[in-house]
């Protein structure tokens, strides 16, 4: 995968509000990204798709004709169709299904952030890099609203503070050595946790970070 | 005209004879008796000794007084006048017992059949004494040719010498010619008899079953008479004595007596069955208006009733089942009578004319109320249908409103308000060199933030685009995870029409926001199964009860309301510490 600073990462927008589109455009364009098109609505998306074969496709989830969630499945069938090209789905709501939606097809490479998060222009790039270099993002909105979710006494209750924190950060799709650096913790005492928190979950160790988001996504979902 | 029965009856020229009518009747037939008698007993003549003559005038009495009777019980018929008539005119050949005077006798000899020409006239009006088209034809043809062809006789017959009169009315004597139309008279006489008889027979096969019930005990009398009266005729022609003898005898005395009851019991049949209108007041207890027709049918025994209702607009009517339906102009063998209350036409019963009008209008008034009834139930239920159905309108017109204004929020300031905030933050981009102003737009982009979350739990209250998208369970899963207590939910997964959605989705968080306000639980549930064409919701909690002793207020009454308008219903079971269930049932088609 192509990393910052080699070349610009190309990348296409898809909303149907015009508003938005070029105020991203501008801000990505800003931070040395390279705008390769814009669509308002899924099929010319895919089309912008095919046509440009960009690192990464942004795509409103609702979107022109019956503004359900055409973006959804625009991202699932460009996922299908051209592996090298990451997904980045934007929502206005929180909606926790549709983000399990696009991880179930495929968890690399993709990711599901909320649509005001654009506006933490960090945030926004992060995650535009990380989807492009094969990772997986959820918006910790998403994940607050799942772990901060009312709940009969289960194991949940039984993981500490700490490994709470790092299983919220585990469901963003953070990499243990992303996890490390922002609970300032050694990467061994990471690692640590996480095998606590599996096994306090029964959940099976996961190879991948992205197959791991699925699966601990999929746990606090039907808790 | 499509006139009520009872204007029919008044149009008629008969009504009920008064008393001094009857007793004009009685006198006259006392009168009329006492002549015969007189007649009789004063007469020269040799072969009164045999008592003919007082078979043949009780007979004429009885039949006068079965006359009577029949004038009595159906006023507005003509058949009691005629009988009575009958009754008379079969007096007239007492008047040739009167062998000293000339006149007398040839009234009473010329006319001795008058009896026999009025009972003619009977058969053809009877059973309800009206006489059209072939039938008043056949009358007029009777009558007429009866007096011509009898006066037109005697204007022509000499008397014999021998005789102690001449024939008073002779004005060209001509015996020859005279015989001649005497059997000229007694052919006609013969062929109008069969004509008659044809006649009554084809009403017969054709008369509807209320007619035939009438025209029974005349019709099977009718052998007994075409015997009598035919023997008579072809005695006349061919001047024999046996058949004249046999004409006259026993059988004809018979004949006399069991016509006028042959009249008396069909025309009264009718009458006889008012029994049947108990039958019917008890089959009235809760008819329908389908059942209400058959009901009517049995009780004046005319399978051909039809029952009809006036449309609301007044211009028509209709049947039970709504089809449109003809009223019959007068005169073509139907007759209608109106059913009325609160001052107008209810129904309209339209059936034979036959058929006993008291027997109808007894029918009518025993109809009346479960026809009144039926026809408020009717309206009633009408205005229901139509307030259901507009309640259902405002609903779905609500809910449309909601989802718009859900699309407009999101579409529109939403949008604008992101799009706002990228131009603060490239605006913040370019404000390095003064820390103040990228403070102040770092500020305003923190505030920009918290709008646009509240923008988003405003829209969501508004109008979930889970429930558009992904129909009910997703909805209502993504409403327990924001939920402060552990909800259990388990709907089945599957897309149904948009308002059933939407009202489910509402009940569901409308109950669950009650659970919150009122129940202290700490757990709820909700389960939603569809049961063929019902969605069965249940949402229960484990707090403490007693939503139902009014607690609940105007929540519980909206709850009711949404599941009512699209048909549904909602029950409530929230016994004082038992936790509550809230469960509806909302029809999917």
């Amino acid at each position: 995968m192509t990393g910052p600073g080699a070349r610009p990462l190309r990348v296409i927008l898809a909303d149907d509000s015009v508003l938005f589109r070029s105020g991203l455009a501008h801000l990505l364009a800003d931070e040395g990204f390279e705008v390769a098109g814009e669509a308002a609505d899924a099929a010319s998306a895919l089309e912008l798709v095919d046509r440009e074969r960009p690192d990464v496709a942004v795509l409103d989830i609702r979107m022109p004709p019956d503004h359900r969630t055409e973006g959804l499945e625009a991202a699932i069938a460009i996922r299908d169709r051209h592996p090298t090209t990451a997904v980045l789905l934007l929502s206005a709501h929180v909606e926790t299904r549709h983000a399990i939606r696009l991880l179930r097809a495929d968890a690399a490479g993709v990711g599901y952030l909320l649509k005001d998060r654009v506006m933490r222009e960090a945030d926004l790039l992060d995650a535009i890099r990380r989807v492009a270099s094969g990772g997986s993002v959820i918006d910790p909105e998403v994940v607050g609203e799942l772990l901060g979710r009312a709940r009969p006494h289960g194991p949940l209750d039984e993981l500490t503070p700490r490994e709470r924190d790092v299983l919220a950060l585990i469901a963003e799709g953070r990499s243990n050595q992303a996890i490390a650096e922002r609970l300032v913790l050694e990467l061994k005492t990471v690692e640590g946790h996480i095998r606590a928190i599996f096994s306090k979950l029964g959940l099976e160790p996961e190879p991948s970070d992205h197959r791991r988001v699925l699966a601990v996504l999929t746990y606090l979902r039907s808790q | 005209m499509a006139t009520a029965a009872a204007a029919g009856r008044a149009a008629g020229a008969a009504t009920r004879p008064g008393r001094v009518t009857t007793a004009a009747v009685v006198a006259a037939a006392i009168l009329v008796a006492a002549i015969c008698l007189a007649l009789v007993l004063t007469s020269t003549d040799s072969d009164n000794g045999d008592g003919h003559w007082f078979v043949e005038l009780a007979a004429n009495l009885f039949t006068i007084g079965v006359g009577l009777v029949m004038w009595h019980a159906r006023p507005g018929n003509r058949v009691g006048p005629l009988v009575i008539l009958m009754g008379f005119a079969g007096a007239a050949p007492f008047l040739s017992w009167a062998t000293d005077n000339g006149v007398a006798w040839t009234i009473g000899d010329m006319w001795n059949m008058l009896g026999v020409v009025v009972l003619a006239h009977v058969y053809l009006a009877f059973p309800d004494g009206r006489t059209t088209g072939w039938s008043r034809r056949l009358v007029i043809a009777v009558y007429g040719s009866f007096f011509l062809l009898s006066i037109g006789q005697r204007l022509m017959h000499p008397y014999p010498a021998s005789w102690p009169f001449g024939n008073p009315l002779l004005v060209w004597s001509n015996e020859g010619l005279a015989n001649t139309l005497g059997t000229v008279a007694g052919l006609v006489a013969l062929v109008l008899t069969i004509l008659v008889v044809g006649t009554v027979l084809d009403r017969w096969r054709r008369g509807s079953p209320v007619a035939r019930r009438a025209l029974a005990p005349v019709f099977w009398l009718s052998p007994i008479t075409l015997v009598v009266v035919g023997t008579f005729y072809v005695a006349k022609v061919t001047g024999s004595d046996t058949l004249f003898a046999l004409s006259t005898g026993p059988l004809a005395q018979l004949s006399n007596f069991l016509l006028p009851i042959a009249f008396l019991v069909g025309l009264l049949q009718t009458r006889l069955e008012r029994a049947s209108i108990a039958d019917l007041v008890h089959d009235l207890d809760g008819v329908k208006t389908g059942d209400l027709e058959a009901a009517l049918a049995r009780a004046i025994h005319d399978p051909t009733l039809r029952l009809a209702f006036p449309t609301p607009d007044g211009t028509g009517y209709v049947d039970p089942t709504g089809r449109s339906v003809e009223v019959p102009a007068g005169g073509d063998g139907r007759d209608v009578t109106r059913i009325e209350g609160s001052g107008r036409t209810i129904a309209i019963l339209i059936h034979d004319p036959a058929v006993d009008p008291g027997l109808v209008g007894s029918a009518a008034a025993a109809s009346r109320l479960a026809l009144e009834n039926e026809r408020l139930a009717a309206e009633l239920r009408a205005q229901l249908e139509e307030v259901r159905a507009s309640r259902t309108r405002i609903v779905e017109a609500t809910d449309d409103e909601r989802r718009r204004i859900e699309r407009n929020l999101h579409d529109g300031a939403q949008q604008r308000l992101v799009a706002l905030g990228f131009t603060l933050r490239r605006a913040n981009r370019r404000a390095d060199a003064d820390p103040e102003l990228a403070q102040l737009l770092d500020d305003a982009n923190r505030e920009l933030e918290d709008g646009l979350r509240e923008l988003r739990a405003l829209a969501r209250g508004i109008h979930p685009t889970a429930l558009a998208d992904g129909g009910l369970a997703p909805a209502v899963r993504e409403l327990a995870d924001r939920f402060p207590i552990p909800v259990e939910v388990s709907v089945e997964d599957r897309r149904f029409a948009t308002p059933i959605e939407t009202t489910a989705y509402f009940v569901v968080a409308e109950a669950l926001t009650n659970v919150l306000r009122h129940a202290e639980a700490t757990s709820a549930s909700v389960r939603g199964r569809f049961v063929g064409d019902t969605l069965d919701l249940e949402i229960t909690d484990d707090g403490r009860g007693g939503a139902d002793d009014g607690r609940g207020g105007s929540g519980v009454r909206g709850l009711v309301d949404r599941a009512q308008a699209v048909g549904g219903t909602l029950s409530i079971d929230s016994p004082a510490g038992g936790g509550t269930t809230v469960r509806a049932r909302l029809p999917l088609a």
